[in-house]
């Protein structure tokens, strides 16, 4: 079931009906079935495999906290589990086309022996969520008492299952603990999302994607102006990703449970730290708290001084490489996640060479240049995100010729302007449902336009999933 | 919902709804304008063009003519229904032609022949063209190849599903309804597409097609000349004979031309219209004529228990061997003399031209 079919509205509308009649721990265990129901739809094997890891995480997290002795390679026996789920699944074609030949020689057969699994969509993200339970377990930040159904749901729960947000088990736990409530208000701010994640999901970010030649991330040689359908990508990709994450927090609200922010007007960024801070913040957050800051710790130890080579590099190169790696097997993601850990080295050694005023503080044109500097910065890296490395090279080839920088295609700005319109309403607001402040006349015809908007862009032959499933 | 209870989750005071009410305004201002706008002539002194929401272009542009010729001439004799076998095998303005000459009287036919459709969505576009232009006479012409299990889903979504052709054969709703009554949002569904990576070119062929289509529904195109007498290119030709190497008589297609034939009782005369093949076809089904005479046997079984006529044409449609376009299709000059041999034995029948009550020849 897609999250933005009617199909998808009418489950949440049934789940809600029974929800809002059950006392609170039947409605975990309501909301518990209805994510498994929702997961099977999908396929099948998917809620068996996260029904095996919950199992394993939970087991292994319990004993995590009662362990006096060991802990430390319970943990590590615990990450490992997850990440060779993770590595199976996601990366069993590479792994299965490395084992071939030695696979084939060892059984004497054709070789047609491939590591082939079935990649659970959202694997990802739960196993990322997992890992975070059984680190936050062994540090006994995690509540002591044994709850499968309330970790269940947390590795379950349906509005975020696909592609996140990546969740905390504290909070997310202690809010499934908490008496929830959804009232007017509430309901109004959960329209206000899901109506913004529908818009910047399907008229905005679809429309873009559907503009996009497939020969320019294909055969960019043959397109002309292909840095412009690079810029067009990256519109596509936020708009997508931030619609969803708009609409499943939105969904969740209806629940009275609160889901994290993943965006924050991640375009207006005016250096790299700050857009990582602006942009899929429940993963950037959850490297920097379980990747960046452990080494970071680990590295200070052996040595104080800022300036330590090993201090400056390591912990944003290690931190950005398991991003990329995070989100695909290919050398192309490794290079994605490399380039913005050199970005990000970059900028510290920057900074430290010539420090500047705090950003509050700086001229305008300042910000202006920053948010352009680090708007080129981050598209440039979509081209290894986007196609694999042969192409890339290709790409950026490409881009290297007069040809490669055409206008951009009026029907994109037609697009990318109210994109960056919401994003600006919503910084200067600092709340994504800022609409909700607006006066009634102008709150009535910001969701006439969108309704309209909405309903001509159902009407279209473009059908494309959230891009963010695939990871 | 236990709103009030202060241990419920759904705690909802009664909302005044105001935002929604002036939302509706809102929508409802401008809609109103587009939609009288829409129902003036300035969308097409603009150059704009109305759409049922198909991603069919031809489907859309004999729809178009279709609409466009009822307009004109008040009423509609004969509707030829088929594949692009009979988009490219028949012109109405030769038949028209042919029947003047034999009969003195005109006749107004239109070709809507879509390509790649099957028996089964051709059914429904019959009924769609029975309830919608009541034309007197229906000829649904076909081969042995549309019966086929390849032939059954080719453009079935791009036909059969859309909403307004569901509307106009009983299956309503919202967006068929829309599509039926709102002026505006047909304009619109032309441009749907806008955003997409081929809507250039999709428009440029669009116009193109637009152009070569006659005002009966005919395509002028369809030129160029195969000589049949020679043996087919396997290369070249290999994907329409393929089809025919698992071919068998499906039952959704046996099925979809029953429906066409029962329209018979509905005030209109049924024909149904072996349409040419070249000589060199029969020896690509598995079981050479056998395989052919079990379609013609479901033709002829169809025709006599519904009372329909049927009009043979193997052996007996003068169609000469420089008139085809390729094996499967007759080119400008095939379609022409077929055309004319058709328009011949129209004018034999009861006069459909004028009236075409009761039953029509028996095959």
């Amino acid at each position: 079931v897609s999250l933005t079919s009617v199909e998808f509205a009418l489950f949440v509308t049934a789940v809600l009906a029974v929800y809002y009649l059950l006392p609170g721990r039947a409605q975990c265990g309501w909301l518990l079935l209805a994510s498994y129901v929702f997961y099977g739809t999908w396929d099948w094997r998917f809620p068996v495999a996260l029904a095996g890891l919950t199992a394993a995480n939970f087991v292994i997290g319990r004993r995590l906290r009662v362990a006096r002795q060991a802990r430390r390679p319970l943990l590590w026996l615990g990450i490992g589990i997850n990440l060779a789920a993770l590595a199976g699944c996601k990366y069993g074609d590479v792994l299965g086309a490395a084992l071939q030949p030695l696979l084939a020689s060892a059984a004497h057969t054709d070789g047609d022996v491939l590591l082939r699994l079935a990649l659970p969509v959202g694997l990802s993200f739960q196993v990322v969520q997992a890992i975070g339970y059984l680190v936050d377990s062994s540090r006994g930040q995690v509540a002591a008492e044994d709850d499968l159904l309330s970790f269940a749901l947390y590795l379950a729960y349906f509005p975020k299952l696909l592609a996140g947000p990546i969740e905390r088990p504290r909070p997310f736990i202690q809010q499934l603990r908490a008496a929830r409530v959804v009232d007017n208000a509430a309901l109004a701010r959960s329209g206000a999302q899901i109506l913004v994640g529908l818009v910047r999901k399907l008229a905005i970010g679809d429309s873009l994607a559907a503009m996009i030649p497939d020969a320019a991330f294909t055969t960019p040689a043959s397109v002309a102006g292909v840095g412009g359908w690079l810029v067009v990508y990256a519109f596509a990709l936020y708009n997508d990703f931030a619609g969803y994450t708009s609409l499943v927090r939105g969904v969740s609200g209806l629940f009275g449970i609160e889901l994290s922010p993943n965006f924050a007007s991640p375009f207006f960024a005016r250096n790299l730290t700050e857009f990582w801070n602006r942009w899929h913040m429940s993963l950037s957050f959850w490297l920097r708290d379980y990747v960046y800051l452990p080494l970071s710790r680990a590295l200070l130890r052996r040595n104080l001084s800022r300036y330590n080579v090993p201090n400056l590099v390591a912990p944003p190169l290690a931190a950005m490489l398991a991003c990329g790696l995070w989100h695909g097997p290919g050398l192309n993601m490794v290079l994605w996640g490399a380039l913005h850990g050199v970005y990000l080295v970059g900028e510290r050694v920057w900074t430290l060479a010539r420090p500047s005023r705090p950003l509050p503080q700086r001229p305008w044109w300042r910000h202006a240049l920053g948010m352009g500097r680090v708007f080129a910065l981050v598209v440039l890296a979509l081209i290894p995100f986007r196609m694999p490395l042969p192409i890339a090279a290709e790409f950026v080839a490409a881009l290297g010729t007069a040809r490669g920088w055409g206008g951009l295609d009026p029907r994109a700005l037609a697009c990318i302007v109210p994109a960056v319109w919401i994003d600006w309403v919503q910084a200067r607001g600092r709340d994504e449902t800022v609409f909700l402040r607006w006066s009634p006349m102008a709150r009535a015809a910001a969701l006439a336009v969108a309704l309209l908007v909405l309903f001509l862009a159902a009407q279209r032959d473009v059908d494309a999933p959230f891009v963010y499933q695939g990871f | 919902m236990r709103t009030n209870d202060p241990r419920a989750t759904l705690r909802l005071r009664h909302p005044r709804g105001t935002t929604l009410w002036l939302a509706a305004l809102c929508l409802a201002v401008p809609l109103s304008v587009c939609e009288t706008v829409a129902r003036t002539d300035l969308p097409q002194r603009w150059g704009l063009v109305p759409s049922v929401g198909s991603s069919h272009r031809q489907f859309e542009i004999a729809l178009r003519r279709i609409e466009a010729y009822v307009a004109d001439e008040g009423r509609l004799d004969c509707v030829f229904l088929g594949s692009s076998v009979v988009h490219r095998g028949i012109d109405p303005a030769a038949l028209g032609g042919a029947y003047r000459k034999h009969t003195g009287r005109t006749i107004r036919c239109f070709n809507f022949g879509i390509q790649g459709v099957s028996v089964a969505t051709s059914s429904r576009l019959a009924e769609l063209l029975a309830r919608r232009y009541h034309p007197r006479l229906l000829v649904f012409g076909s081969t042995a190849r549309d019966y086929s299990p390849y032939a059954q889903h080719q453009v079935k979504s791009q036909v059969a599903t859309v909403p307004w052709v569901r509307y106009y054969t009983g299956a309503v709703s919202p967006k068929g309804w829309l599509a039926a009554h709102s002026a505006a949002f047909r304009y619109y569904l032309t441009y749907r597409n806008w955003m997409r990576a081929d809507y250039a070119r999709a428009m440029a062929t669009r116009a193109e097609e637009d152009r070569y289509t006659t005002r009966e529904g005919y395509d002028t195109r369809r030129g160029g000349r195969l000589d049949v007498r020679g043996n087919p290119n396997p290369r070249t030709q290999g994907h329409y004979f393929g089809v025919l190497r698992d071919f068998t008589i499906v039952p959704e297609a046996r099925d979809g031309l029953r429906r066409i034939a029962r329209l018979q009782g509905s005030g209109i005369q049924v024909a149904l219209l072996e349409m040419p093949i070249t000589p060199t076809t029969i020896p690509f089904f598995p079981n050479g004529e056998r395989d052919y005479a079990q379609f013609v046997d479901v033709l002829t079984t169809t025709a006599r228990d519904t009372g329909v006529l049927l009009w043979r044409t193997f052996g007996v449609a003068p169609v000469p061997f420089d008139g085809w376009r390729d094996w499967g299709h007759l080119n400008t000059k095939g379609a022409r003399v077929f055309s004319e041999w058709l328009g011949g034995q129209m004018a034999a029948m009861p006069d459909v031209s004028v009236a075409a009550e009761g039953p029509g020849n028996r095959s």
